[in-house]
């Protein structure tokens, strides 16, 4: 096991206070999936946007519009104009995915250790990465690790890229804009 | 025959009969189902009604609630309780929304996806519908979901998985805590438990019920003694009304028989006396019950608790003779010419009025409601049994008796009574009144709804309401029932149904509706859905063809070909397959069936929240093409049920009373007379109804039942009040001091009633106690003056 050295820039806890600093955050993500049972990947792209204490949205533009809402404890899932809600509890696969994806962005890194061991590594220039590797059977039985890779920037934690590898091999990985809420979505043209 | 052998005779016949009644109420069975006062319905539509009640699962079905402690500890407590009564024999099911039983639902549903899933047709397995629905699939995982649809792909390319989930939307059910089933403000851990007994079976719900709340006490010594239990639910409600019924029947019968115990021996002054008048009270009630228990095969404890009240009329024949004998024997010169003397005079009055009671408690034979034919044939073996054992069996006992004399009584009431004729102008004012309140009030005057025939414990219907809502099961209000010879059809109906109501949901009409269909298909879908499932090599070429712009080839899909050729071969879904998993309760429950009778019924249940009164009709219309479908509103229906039950009553009761005239009419052979004895039954009569529309609230048709009562007892005091014209005597002090006497002991008798908690009682003693009264007053003040002076009186004491 690797733990965080005292020479490192940053530790667990002041990561952790850093993505909790971020606040609402709203990002473009673009995500690709890479399935074994399928001969290519899959992209889709959308918003990931957060709401303190517990409200996460993904919002699927493209291909397909599409809306998963994790809000407390209460799962809803909208496509083609129907709403189906689930709770955490009854969907243990969603429910470990989505609650981890929370814990994340929220920083409570408390809640993801009570189901991770948690690892962090530094990258150059304020650079990190976390990696949650499942303690119990059940969550280890389908899901390998999680790779977060980020900065740090003006003591707000950036989220770049979010990695899921399943236990079957697939994967599912998640690149965030790091652009903030409050900016364009793009880069505005130069002079 | 000599005398003496026709004593023994008669007293032996009499001896005989009690104890073969009394042995017949060994062997009988006593129930306090409430829903014997729900019709016993002809039509089959409101047959399956009273069905719902009796046996449903809703009448089976506990809701269970868990509070205090921590979260956790009602969580284990939740979990434990599930454990211990999961594999007990005096459950059909229990569920607390365990994961594992979630597990368990999807597991089946997975394992019949391709029998259970509409979508399955040839068209689906054909290149183009695999294409299209794997398509379709690929797209979902590539949907946030996706990461979830990724575990199901490979053996569910066709998502038939998805589907059948939606459709058994968990949403629907309470919330969460601890992973069990809670409030929604997770204070209540919630469990369901459905018992193995029908719900007739009021003990068998009892036992059930005490497992529940033993089994929880030595979870929470184990646990946390602040933990307690709340326990609602159809049966409960059945329960707490039989012990409620139990109680107050022995309670009020104990009083009743004090009562008139005690107006008896202030009268009688004799004890002797006293228990030979109760020979004929009691030998009606062994033989009227003992009828009931013969006619029924069971006794309702209302009927008993009715007899209590019974008991203060029957009681009145023996009154008639012990006060009335004495009258003419000492007019007389000796004790046997005095019987005889009552036989020849009061005899005849008695029995007339005997056949008015009989003649109104008939009606009570034709009313179609178990409940109340019960207490017409109690009603009218008891008083004919009282009748005759007064008639022929106290003559023969009578002779040896002391008897105390309440001429003095008589005497003392004369005068008053006499002046009772001013008050003529009076009470036809209030009569009139009373027509005028009844003109203004009728409207409201009765009750058109079927609630309120069982005792409610307020607190109960509280927390019955409170776990219901948390539970978030309301009851549904609309069903479509269709029928079957068999289960088979019934399903292949409901399927035939539940294809038009897809329309009616795509059109908007209907908010949606659950099927028993959705989870067990007919045997017909089942294997129509198998033979539209390729063979395995089949399967593999199609695939080939299918997957070619799609980026998965088949060797990966191989769980697929296996799983759908195992489904393919597989034996087709029976209701007993479900036995054990959380969906067998929501199917058997509604696939209600009677192998005996040779029908089964398959019910859906519509979500109507929004459905307007005339798009029902529009469903009802669609859904014609199904000829045994009906569409039930339970609200309405059950109302509409009552309002019918109601006219019968009414117009069997008219009919009674029109019976009663009529036989006035010609035994008394002077309509003029009749009139004479009818006015004060009347006003009687209007008096109450108007007293309950002004101070007691809507009537109910056990208010009905009352007010024939008050026709049939008040019948005998005016008989009495008018004596025939041949008889000299006109209204002795005698006759007077025992009507006086039988009407003290019927208003006592059915004035205990009227504090009955028990509606059906309360309603009977609330109408008969002042009905009572009041005819007896009405009597007196509409009598026919004595055709002269009795001098012979006066010496008397």
């Amino acid at each position: 096991m690797i733990l965080p050295l005292p020479t490192y820039a940053i530790d667990i806890e002041e990561l952790a206070a850093a993505l909790a600093e971020r606040g609402a955050d709203s990002t473009a993500y673009e995500q690709t999936r890479y399935l074994g049972i399928l001969d290519e990947p899959l992209e889709s792209s959308g918003r990931l946007s957060f709401e303190p204490p517990d409200r996460l949205v993904q919002e699927q533009r493209e291909p397909e519009a599409r809306i998963l809402t994790l809000d407390g404890e209460q799962l809803t899932f909208e496509a083609d104009g129907r709403r189906r809600v689930v709770q955490l509890e009854d969907s243990p696969e969603g429910a470990a995915l989505a609650d981890s994806l929370r814990g994340i962005l929220n920083g409570r890194i408390d809640v993801l250790s009570e189901d991770y061991e948690l690892v962090l590594n530094e990258r150059p220039d304020d650079g990190w990465r976390l990696h949650l590797l499942p303690l119990r059977g059940e969550l280890a039985d389908r899901i390998r690790r999680i790779e977060v890779i980020g900065q740090i920037d003006a003591g707000l934690a950036i989220v770049e890229r979010l990695t899921l590898e399943f236990a079957n091999g697939d994967r599912s990985v998640m690149r965030l804009d790091q652009h903030r809420e409050d900016e364009p979505d793009h880069e505005p043209a130069s002079p | 025959m000599s005398l003496r052998l026709k004593h023994s005779l008669t007293l032996g016949l009499w001896l005989t009969v009690v104890l073969l009644a009394i042995y017949s109420i060994t062997q009988t069975r006593f129930t306090a189902d409430m829903s014997a006062f729900l019709p016993a319905s002809p039509s089959s539509e409101q047959q399956l009604l009273v069905d719902q009640l009796q046996q449903g699962a809703v009448s089976r079905t506990f809701l269970v609630g868990i509070e205090g402690g921590t979260d956790e500890q009602r969580a284990e407590a939740s979990r434990q309780l599930h454990a211990s009564l999961v594999d007990d024999p005096a459950f059909a099911a229990i569920q607390n929304g365990d994961r594992a039983h979630h597990e368990q639902a999807r597991q089946f549903l997975f394992e019949h996806r391709y029998l259970l899933s509409p979508a399955v047709d040839a068209e689906r397995f054909s290149v183009e519908g695999l294409n299209s629905a794997i398509g379709k699939s690929i797209r979902e995982l590539n949907s946030p979901l996706g990461d979830v649809t990724r575990e199901l792909f490979p053996r569910d390319p066709t998502g038939e998985m998805l589907a059948l989930l939606d459709r058994h939307d968990p949403s629907s059910g309470p919330a969460r805590c601890c992973v069990v089933w809670s409030s929604a403000d997770q204070s209540t851990m919630l469990l369901v438990a459905q018992a193995s007994a029908s719900g007739s079976d009021t003990d068998g719900l009892a036992r059930a019920s005490q497992r529940i709340k033993n089994t929880f006490d030595t979870i929470r010594d184990d646990i946390d003694p602040s933990l307690h239990l709340a326990i609602a639910g159809s049966p409960m409600f059945a329960i707490e009304a039989r012990d409620r019924i139990k109680a107050e029947v022995t309670l009020f019968s104990i009083i009743s028989v004090i009562l008139v115990t005690l107006v008896l021996l202030l009268a009688y002054r004799s004890l002797p006396v006293l228990l030979a008048g109760l020979l004929p009270v009691g030998s009606g009630v062994a033989v009227g019950i003992a009828m009931v228990g013969l006619g029924f095969d069971e006794v309702h404890g209302i009927t008993i608790g009715f007899g209590t009240a019974l008991m203060g009329e029957a009681i009145d024949y023996s009154i008639y003779y012990f006060v009335q004998s004495r009258q003419v024997g000492m007019d007389s010169d000796g004790q046997g010419a005095g019987q005889s003397a009552w036989l020849r005079d009061y005899w005849p009055t008695v029995r007339l009025g005997l056949v008015t009671s009989l003649i109104g408690f008939a009606a009570l034979l034709f009313s179609g409601f178990p409940g109340l034919m019960q207490i017409g044939l109690y009603a009218m073996t008891g008083l004919l049994t009282a009748a005759l054992v007064t008639r022929y069996v106290l003559p023969i006992l009578g002779p040896r008796l002391p008897r105390g004399d309440i001429a003095g009584l008589g005497r003392r009431l004369e005068r008053p009574v006499a002046e009772m004729r001013r008050l003529r102008p009076v009470a036809m004012l209030l009569g009139g009144l009373a027509v005028v309140v009844l003109v203004f009030q009728q409207d409201g005057l009765w009750r058109d709804s079927l609630s309120g025939l069982a005792p409610i414990d307020p607190a109960l219907e509280a927390t019955d309401t409170r776990l219901r809502e948390e539970l978030g099961s309301p009851s549904p209000r609309h069903l479509i029932v269709v029928k079957g010879e068999d289960r088979e059809t019934a399903l292949r109906a409901a399927e035939h149904v539940t294809s038009i109501l897809d329309q009616q949901v795509e059109d908007g009409l209907l908010a949606g509706y659950r099927s028993p269909t959705e989870t067990l298909p007919s045997l017909a879908t089942q294997r129509a859905r198998q033979t539209a499932l390729p063979a395995g090599k089949e399967l593999e070429q199609r695939l080939e063809q299918a997957l070619v712009d799609l980026p998965v080839s088949p060797d990966r899909l191989q769980g697929f070909v296996d799983d759908v050729a195992r489904q393919k071969k597989a034996a087709a879904m029976e209701l007993a397959d479900l036995e054990g998993t959380p969906l067998w309760l929501a199917v058997a429950g509604h696939l209600p069936s009677d192998a005996a009778a040779g029908q089964a019924l398959a019910v859906i249940t519509l979500h109507t929240d929004d459905t307007t009164p005339q798009e029902m009709a529009v469903l009802r219309e669609a859904i014609t093409p199904v000829e045994s479908a009906v569409l039930i509103d339970l609200l309405t229906e059950s109302n509409r049920l009552y309002a019918r039950y109601l006219n019968t009553t009414l117009v069997v009761s008219l009919a009674g009373a029109a019976a009663i005239v009529l036989l006035l009419l010609i035994v008394q052979a002077s309509p003029r007379r009749t009139l004479r004895t009818l006015l004060p039954i009347t006003l009687a009569v209007l008096l109450v109804v108007a007293g309950h529309a002004l101070f007691g609230g809507q009537l109910t048709l056990l208010h009905l039942v009352g007010l024939l009562l008050v026709a049939a007892i008040g019948s005998n005091y005016a008989l009495f009040f008018q004596p025939p014209p041949g008889q000299s005597n006109g209204l002795d002090a005698r006759t007077l001091a025992s009507l006086t006497l039988a009407t003290t002991t019927t208003v006592c008798a059915f004035g205990v009633l009227a504090f009955s908690s028990v509606p059906v009682l309360q309603a009977i003693g609330a109408t008969v106690a002042p009905g009572a009264l009041a005819a007896w007053l009405l009597a007196a003040i509409f009598a026919t003056p004595a055709a002269r002076p009795l001098p012979d009186m006066t010496g008397q004491t």
